[in-house]
């Protein structure tokens, strides 16, 4: 097959850049050899090879990149300083689960078939709060940034440039310059989504932030193109968390009128205790 | 976890993971979950 498709590659680039032109110049007769019986095969060898070349991508994308970074992404879950086994805390009592409402009983036992169970268990929280969007959920954040004290751990995809993020990157900034250890990740795709970016604004020494996975156009980059992370997620002090599908841009403060308004749920966890939400978040 | 293999670093401490203990009465979960992950 690989004959037969350099075969016609060949035949088509001395059509094209007219050699077969001049050659008929010398009135011998000649047909063209893309109408001869003899190319049938090397055209039904192109037809297979379009046809394949779809799952020629997935075949490379499966090997040569996707089963690599999940093996990198299993080695750092089994490393021991990535994966904090806290203390086991116990779920709720035979009593408290028999008074559980009917709808959530469904989520008392999600996950036991694969032995989940210790601190995933569905435990009484307090102070769990949702919004529904950034008019309300985001002066809630700031709050938590700028009464952090020690720590602020911050994941988001879509970080623009705009109002929304600019209140944030400078909210990040002030607790970095007040002591504040601040780590801030932002998908490499999400801070393309305004221009300029919010990249050049908060350089990494001033808020500890990094880019995840740089989408490139490079063949040796592009089966990277496609691993985001989506993760929305904010935890200040190790007590406090927020996560749920808000970004950071202004299309989610309603208040504002925004061109391309948007409406997601945000879930906080303000108690300053064992608050179930502000554990399983800031893992 | 994303930020570990993005940064190589490890978050650890009690800054970042101060001891907790069990308070309130809102029923609450965290369920691990996601494109790599299904909880079912």
């Amino acid at each position: 097959m690989g004959a037969d498709l350099w075969n016609v590659a060949r035949e088509g680039l001395a059509h094209r850049s007219g050699r077969i032109g001049h050659h008929s110049l010398d009135h011998r007769p000649r047909r063209t050899p893309f109408y001869t019986r003899e190319i049938r095969g090397c055209l039904l060898a192109w037809v297979r090879f379009v046809w394949l070349v779809p799952l020629l991508g997935a075949v490379l994308y499966l090997f040569c990149r996707k089963r690599p970074l999940r093996r990198h992404a299993a080695c750092v879950a089994r490393r021991p300083e990535t994966y904090r086994a806290e203390a086991a805390v116990s779920g709720c009592s035979p009593d408290e689960l028999h008074n559980t409402p009917w709808a959530y009983r469904p989520f008392v036992h999600a996950g036991a078939s694969r032995g989940r169970s210790g601190e995933k268990a569905l435990l009484r929280a307090t102070g769990s709060s949702r919004s529904s969007n950034g008019d309300e959920a985001y002066p809630a954040m700031l709050q938590a940034v700028a009464e952090a004290k020690r720590t602020i751990s911050f994941s988001t995809y879509i970080f623009d440039r705009d109002e929304a993020g600019l209140e944030f990157a400078r909210a990040f900034g002030d607790a970095k310059r007040r002591g504040v250890e601040v780590r801030v990740l932002i998908d490499a795709a999400g801070t393309r989504y305004s221009f300029p970016s919010i990249m050049p604004y908060a350089p990494k020494g001033e808020s500890a932030l990094r880019p995840f996975f740089w989408p490139a156009f490079a063949l040796w980059r592009m089966m990277s193109m496609n691993m985001r992370t989506h993760r929305k997620i904010l935890v200040a002090d190790g007590q406090v968390g927020f996560t749920g599908g808000i970004n950071i841009r202004k299309g989610h403060c309603l208040q504002k009128n925004p061109k391309r308004p948007v409406q997601d749920l945000i879930f906080a966890s303000k108690a300053r205790g064992g608050d179930p939400i502000a554990r399983s978040v800031r893992r | 976890m994303t930020g570990f293999f993005t940064t190589d670093e490890a978050l650890e401490g009690d800054g970042w993971f101060p001891p907790l203990s069990r308070v309130g009465g809102v029923l609450a979960r965290g369920v691990t979950d996601g494109p790599d992950e299904d909880f079912e």
